[in-house]
């Protein structure tokens, strides 16, 4: 590649063999010509390169610059994880803290804003004639374990709640885990803007009941709850000592 | 090969006697004629419509009533009209004028199957007039810079598939030895868009990827516009007309490979950094902002090399449209991706983004530099395609300081304003350890700013309008004959 080669006859024609008009070339000279390219004649040569060196300095620049791009990714690489998205975390193995708190009531108030929500509403008033109330329920103030069965395995036929006569079916809510069943419970149960004066389901009673009819397939009816637990009064109380010791502060 | 008549031809006899090569540039400026002429009116047709857009957009900043009745002209469709006409229509038809003139200029070759071009540029203006339509009738595609809807976007890829692979063949058909820096530049860009372009919309649009993946693609394609397509062109332009009109080499050979190759590697990164604090894994972020920092280099490297070329002969510089166009914005080109680079780095992005700072600093990229190289690039071919000169230096002269200010101005109070904005969306009052200002008191807040972004627009505007009309008095005029060969200057007597 030298700027010194001189054209040759390959580079000057189209490989195609059509003819090719020549350039304008010596006829160039002419007075009238060089008039109508006024532009052209004025210009200055074409562009060309020169060879100074590199400044000193801007090795330096290049070098800082790279230093400092090396450091800056060490420093924010967030271990390379997809899963990393603050950049501040260290490199070094995080202190195991154990098990992580849940907040029932907000894990509460999730699952039901995507479970429940459609039929028994934000309010917990349900529908009248269609979906029975949640709030100041009798049902959700009563035995824990006869809600547990409901919502794990759904509800169906004739369902009488605070004096008031449904009949509709309820799904069947078993993909729910543990944790999350007793945290919507909980949270329907205690949280005051459902008035229902009750106390928290653990996520260890619903493992249990869970277990107890892991073979039942079919919806419960009222009947066959009032066969086990008795009929719905509203101001159950479990048997002595097994009362949670502490009610839970709704709020947090 | 006679007696040599310059200084240069007696150093170098074996080089092209200037006659041979003015002889081949006129044969050159012939078969380009057409498209430059094409392009350029094209592109102008855009500028003045984006104009109008703009000037809409921003008055609805600060005036939310104006022509609110139709929902042809709501922000959300106007505003997105605007980046689009001028991005789609004005920066990439004047490209397509200018980059492909000083390729075949380079080439020293007499270009073949312009018609391949042409097609392509037909095509692509179609597609674009029919994507404006579908963004003001309300069909387009809620990503940013990727609005035009779904049905055009074919159109206009395959459109640039032809101009790209004419562009690639006319390197092809160069009779130099020697490949000057500008043509690099123009191949790699010519080479990359498409290839951006097509990934864009098919990553996106037409088969989605999804969540964070298509922000990323999103980003990297609308940064990568900036970089790997408009800074080349308006680059490249630079690097041929400022040693051209000056009569001066390039400064050094050397920093021009480092500040190519620097581009080509660290630019493709760098627009990761419009979605720091959002859901990316942090090394995805980081690895952005390092390049974007890197993007220094080639700055500088840009800068000194053109800088040494100007300097000594600002007179010379100042008296010539051209030059003055260029220079300027040359020097934009450094100042904005200096800001650029800091912008990338987390803490100041916290402040930055999501305010008008942002919006000042794409002016200022695509304005200030791209489009100010690009005007001293029409200023510099239209008289050599046309063999006509501009009919009045009154007019470049009012185009000169209505843009330049205005620019400058519009750039300086986004900046401010976006920067107080900025802090204020940030700060948080120490008692109550929330947001300090509600969101309201900060948006009226920047009524003020937005009010004379808008004045500052109409001065573009009347530069905008000098413009037009001294291209369109030309394309009116009769063919010189030689009696008015007097270059158009802006300083008597220089």
């Amino acid at each position: 590649m030298s700027d010194k080669k001189l054209p040759q006859d390959k580079d000057q024609y189209p490989t195609t063999g059509e003819p090719r008009e020549t350039f304008e070339g010596h006829g160039f000279d002419d007075d009238r010509l060089q008039r109508v390219h006024a532009q052209l004649m004025r210009e200055k040569e074409e562009p060309s390169e020169g060879f100074s060196p590199t400044p000193l300095f801007l090795v330096f620049v290049i070098m800082i610059l790279a230093f400092w791009g090396g450091v800056y990714m060490v420093w924010y690489s967030g271990e390379f994880s997809a899963f990393h998205f603050d950049e501040t975390k260290s490199a070094v193995v995080a202190e195991d803290t154990g098990p992580r708190e849940v907040d029932m009531m907000a894990l509460g108030r999730r699952v039901y804003a995507q479970n429940c929500q459609v039929c028994h509403q934000a309010s917990g008033e349900g529908q009248r004639g269609v979906y029975p109330p949640v709030a100041r329920a009798d049902w959700v103030q009563d035995n824990p374990e006869r809600l547990i069965k409901v919502v794990l395995h759904g509800l169906e036929g004739r369902v009488e709640v605070n004096g008031n006569t449904y009949n509709n079916a309820m799904q069947a809510f078993g993909r729910l885990n543990d944790q999350q069943v007793a945290a919507v419970l909980t949270y329907i149960r205690t949280d005051p803007d459902f008035g229902n004066d009750s106390y928290p389901v653990s996520p260890e009673l619903v493992a249990q009941v869970r277990s107890d009819f892991d073979d039942r397939r079919n919806a419960w009816t009222q009947p066959e709850l009032e066969d086990i637990h008795g009929p719905v009064t509203g101001d159950w109380s479990p048997p002595e000592g097994e009362e949670p010791e502490e009610e839970p502060d709704p709020a947090s | 090969m006679s007696f040599p008549s310059t200084l240069t031809e007696a150093m170098s006899p074996t080089a092209e006697p200037k006659s041979d090569l003015l002889a081949k540039l006129s044969e050159v400026d012939r078969s380009m004629k057409v498209l430059g002429v094409f392009f350029t009116v094209c592109g102008l047709l855009w500028l003045m419509a984006g104009t109008l857009f703009a000037l809409v957009a921003s008055i609805k900043m600060h005036n939310v009533d104006f022509l609110g009745d139709s929902e042809f002209w709501t922000w959300g469709r106007v505003r997105s009209a605007h980046l689009n006409a001028m991005i789609y229509g004005w920066a990439f038809n004047v490209s397509f004028a200018v980059a492909p003139w000083i390729m075949a200029r380079l080439c020293r070759t007499r270009v073949r199957f312009t018609n391949i071009f042409l097609f392509g540029g037909i095509f692509w203006n179609i597609g674009v007039v029919i994507g404006v339509y579908g963004i003001l009738a309300g069909h387009k595609v809620g990503v940013e810079w990727l609005e035009f809807p779904a049905y055009v976007t074919p159109i206009l890829a395959l459109a640039f598939a032809f101009i790209g692979v004419w562009v690639i063949l006319l390197f092809r058909w160069r009779q130099t030895g020697h490949v000057y820096v500008s043509q690099w530049y123009f191949l790699a860009a010519f080479f990359w868009l498409p290839w951006l372009y097509a990934m864009a919309q098919i990553m996106i649009v037409h088969e989605p990827a999804r969540g964070v993946v298509q922000s990323l693609t999103n980003w990297w394609f609308a940064h990568n516009v900036l970089g790997l397509w408009l800074t080349p062109i308006a680059v490249g332009a630079a690097y041929y007309l400022i040693p051209k009109v000056l009569g001066r080499p390039i400064y050094s050979y050397y920093l021009s490979v480092i500040g190519f190759w620097a581009l080509a590697l660290f630019y493709n990164w760098a627009g990761v950094h419009h979605l720091i604090g959002g859901p990316v894994p942090a090394w995805v972020i980081s690895a952005g902002t390092v390049a974007s920092v890197m993007m220094v280099i080639p700055v500088i490297v840009v800068a000194i090399n053109h800088h040494m070329t100007v300097v000594g002969l600002h007179r010379e510089g100042w008296a010539s449209p051209t030059i003055r166009f260029v220079v300027f914005g040359a020097i934009n080109y450094t100042a904005v991706s200096l800001l650029g680079s800091a912008m990338a780095l987390r803490s100041v992005n916290e402040i930055t983004h999501f305010t008008h700072f942002t919006v000042s600093h794409s002016h200022h990229g695509v304005y200030s530099f791209f489009t100010m190289i690009m005007f001293g690039g029409i200023y510099y071919m239209l008289p050599r395609l046309l063999n006509r000169e501009w009919p009045s230096a009154m007019l470049i002269s009012l185009h000169w300081w209505t843009t330049a200010v205005g620019v400058t101005l519009m750039v300086i109070v986004l900046a401010i304003g976006g920067f107080i904005q900025g802090l204020q969306l940030n700060a948080i009052d120490p008692e109550t350890e929330t947001a300090a200002f509600e969101f309201l008191e900060v948006m009226r807040a920047t009524i003020p700013y937005m009010v004379m972004r808008s004045l500052t627009g109409v001065l573009i505007t009347i530069g905008h309008v000098a413009f037009f009309i001294n291209i369109i008095w030309m394309l009116s005029r009769r063919a010189a004959d030689g009696s008015e060969s007097k270059p158009t200057l802006l300083t008597p007597g220089a």
